[in-house]
């Protein structure tokens, strides 16, 4: 018994939940009160294991899945949803496709290839629509069909196809009049990804069974998401990233905290003697005047325009973060005017308000394209008296001005009020300065400007602030 | 300590809780009755995490009341340290005595003994006598290096007190921590813990625990008042009203000697249950779709 909850754990560890060893013995004391571990007391063995186990409520999601795993390798039968009949397939594949989720394209698709191949062993003749047929046989034995010939593939794959639907699909995704043009660009690549995959699960690739597969896919994509660039990561990725930012804060508010320097102060001799008076004359508590505090300040400027959509959904991400962790940031939006966004980013709804923010903000001028002079000029005059010298502002855009004058003075001026700018920029270096980027003009009023194409460049970045 | 046997040994066990929480009016749900078991039996602390207001302090409220023993309550708050939660040498008694020592040729050593300690709410947990509850509420407020303080008592029940030496737990108490995860807690802390979330409960359980709290309300009323609860955790609210606003509106309405819910009574009554102006104006919006749901 306790050797399979040392598979618990350890799955459990390598999807990133942290099980610590007295934990999983503890967790396996209890599972051994149980001597006939049986559907009739599975949730109550679910229960017993996810309080011992599971210290966080994020990972009550893994946990599910990992102990629905676990349970079918060592109690249980393989799940329903593994003979969903094909057509079901086709609906939930859409659904995928739709949402630009790679790893359940992938897992679809995995399934249909397989519930293919088992129903043209089954009965030659192939009818794709009663691929579940067969429930009674065991999956271990016949996972893997006999040797199939060239022949047999290719029919294999043009009847998937047609039971999948991609065609229809992709004339669907064509012939949408609402879809807008990013979404659309999304959808097709996820199209052809999954008819990638298709073809190469039914040519090329050996028989690989579903287990290690799954581990293949989980690790692809724990590497991938803080390396794939911010701009080309479609919808769930992005997701995924923006789950990344609060931690990369907090572990910038953590620091500072222990950086704080000491508050003491000169010693206050008049109090020292007073409160000694009640110990006997004894000074016992020293009084030391207190320091005002350094006040640390941060203005975060966003670019919402439409040339960095992408981009600006993170920037936003980050100043949401940025202002629930540290008291002194004030966030400010900007497309050709630029507005106070903090309290729309403060709020613990943020993600749900953002039409509200869009709607209340006044971002746009007299142009809704990006004029970067105008939203130099406009900050100078409403916002930078309210900044001093310890502020910081981070600047985050692609400083492509449409063609208007980039205002540099403004600049200068902001660079005499404050302590430091940083700009961050979505563009990589080989395009800054070319057309009507004028991030070379400002380049040398800013500190530092990089480039930052990937969360981990913004965990770089922003320790590198830190220091 | 209750030693577990078997699987139905634990089962008894959770149904003892479910049975003894509810007389303490606590409507506990298997996985929280699973969570105090397992606790009581392994002997070790449970970290509640959960929006504001669904009875985490209140469980331990609950378990105090029904195991019959006293709760010794610490509130964390910003700045928190050893002195004001474990113990505190009484320095200006040691000053008085000292001075007293002087004409009488007193000991030294005498100074850092029992007499002079000031005993702090953990440590009075541990020297306690009977086996308390010990709440430690809202431990995300307190500093980190709090936190770290306490893992030596949550792990071994002992505390350190350097003039004296390490003191064991007389009794293990039964320790609860709570938290509202205004910050993450330490991996350190969390291991030692068992875990318990604690979310809003679904309409059934929350007409058992309107029916539990407030025994005057009428019965259709504690139905519409769960609905009305379910519906309001739908609206995008800041702050959605928790299980203890239900029961505090539930005591309004019951005091106003109101029968049926209707548009007039709630528009009233709707700040015992919402605590933020804007969410106010959001919610009064949505009284009529609200009231059409509900009766239909």
């Amino acid at each position: 018994m306790r050797g399979k909850l040392i598979d618990l754990s350890s799955s459990l560890r390598y999807k990133g939940v942290p099980v610590s060893i007295p934990e999983s013995i503890e967790a396996a004391n209890l599972l051994s009160l149980y001597d006939n571990p049986n559907e009739s007391n599975k949730e109550e063995i679910r229960m017993v294991l996810f309080s011992c186990m599971l210290k966080s409520e994020k990972d009550l999601p893994i946990f599910k899945n990992q102990f629905e795993e676990w349970w079918i390798r060592w109690f249980g039968v393989r799940k329903e949803e593994e003979r969903i009949p094909l057509n079901a397939l086709t609906k939930s594949l859409h659904k995928a496709i739709y949402r630009g989720d790679r790893k359940s394209i992938e897992n679809t698709v995995h399934n249909a290839v397989q519930q293919g191949r088992m129903s043209n062993s089954e009965d030659g003749d192939g009818e794709g629509e009663s691929g579940n047929s067969g429930q009674s046989q065991s999956r271990q034995g016949n996972g893997v069909s006999p040797i199939q010939s060239p022949q047999s593939d290719r029919q294999l794959y043009d009847r998937l196809r047609n039971i999948l639907q991609l065609d229809r699909l992709t004339m669907e995704v064509e012939q949408d009049q609402e879809m807008g043009m990013w979404q659309r660009t999304n959808t097709r690549n996820s199209i052809k990804k999954a008819e990638a995959e298709l073809r190469k699960l039914i040519f090329n690739a050996p028989p690989v069974n579903s287990k290690s597969r799954n581990i293949m896919v989980a690790q692809e994509t724990e590497e991938d998401i803080s390396d794939i660039s911010i701009a080309r990561a479609n919808f769930v990725e992005l997701k995924k990233m923006e789950e990344l930012v609060p931690e990369i804060v907090r572990k910038l508010s953590h620091r500072r905290h222990y950086i704080k320097d000491d508050q003491r102060g000169i010693l206050q001799f008049r109090k020292t003697m007073r409160s000694s008076l009640r110990n006997g004359g004894i000074p016992m508590e020293i009084v030391f005047k207190r320091k005002a505090p350094k006040r640390e300040r941060i203005a975060l400027l966003c670019d919402l325009s439409l040339s960095v959509e992408n981009f600006s959904v993170f920037s936003l991400q980050l100043a949401h973060c940025f202002s629930s962790q540290f008291a002194g940031v004030r966030s400010f939006g900007f497309i050709s005017d630029i507005d106070d966004i903090t309290w729309h980013v403060s709020r613990s709804d943020f993600r749900q308000s953002l039409p509200e923010l869009y709607r209340d903000s006044k971002l746009v001028s007299h142009t809704s394209n990006s004029d970067y002079g105008n939203v130099l000029r406009s900050f100078v005059r409403k916002y930078l008296p309210e900044m001093g010298q310890s502020t910081t502002v981070l600047v985050v855009g692609d400083a492509r001005s449409n063609g208007s004058d980039p205002a540099i003075s403004e600049m200068k001026n902001i660079r005499s009020q404050v302590k430091e700018i940083h700009w961050l920029n979505p563009e990589p270096v080989s395009s800054w300065g070319t057309g009507d980027s004028v991030i070379r003009h400002y380049e040398k009023y800013c500190d530092s400007v990089n480039h930052i194409r990937t969360v981990k460049d913004l965990a770089v970045f922003l320790a590198d602030l830190q220091r | 300590m209750t030693e577990l046997e078997t699987a139905s040994d634990l089962r008894v066990l959770m149904e003892e809780i479910l049975e003894g929480l509810k007389d303490q009016r606590y409507l506990a749900d298997e996985r929280t009755a699973m969570t105090v078991a397992l606790a009581l039996s392994l002997e070790k602390p449970i970290l509640i995490e959960g929006p504001a207001g669904v009875g985490k302090t209140e469980l331990a409220k609950a378990i105090s009341g029904w195991k019959d023993c006293s709760l010794i309550r610490l509130q964390c708050y910003e700045g928190i340290d050893e002195a004001k939660a474990l113990y505190e040498w009484d320095y200006r008694k040691q000053l008085l005595s000292l001075q007293m020592g002087k004409e009488n040729s007193g000991d030294v050593h005498n100074l850092f003994s029992e007499a002079f300690l000031l005993e702090r709410p953990l440590l009075a947990a541990i020297r306690n006598k009977q086996r308390p509850v010990l709440l430690i509420d809202e431990i995300d407020k307190s500093d980190p290096e709090f936190e770290s303080m306490l893992l030596e008592l949550l792990s071994d029940f002992q505390i350190t007190i350097p003039e004296l030496g390490t003191m064991q737990a007389v009794q293990k108490p039964i320790v609860i921590l709570t938290s509202n995860k205004m910050r993450q807690l330490s991996e350190a802390l969390r291991r030692r813990c068992l875990y318990l979330y604690l979310d809003y409960p679904t309409p059934e359980q929350e007409a058992a625990i309107l029916r539990k709290r407030v025994p005057a309300l009428p019965d259709e009323m504690v139905d519409e008042i769960a609905m009305a609860l379910a519906h309001l955790r739908l609206i995008d609210l800041r702050k959605a009203p928790s299980i203890s606003e239900a029961v505090d509106w539930a005591e309004a309405l019951v005091a106003l000697n109101i029968t049926k819910l209707d548009h007039d009574i709630v528009l009233k009554t709707l700040n015992v249950l919402i605590k933020d102006h804007s969410d106010l104006d959001h919610a009064k919006n949505e009284i009529e779709k609200l009231l059409g749901q509900i009766n239909r």
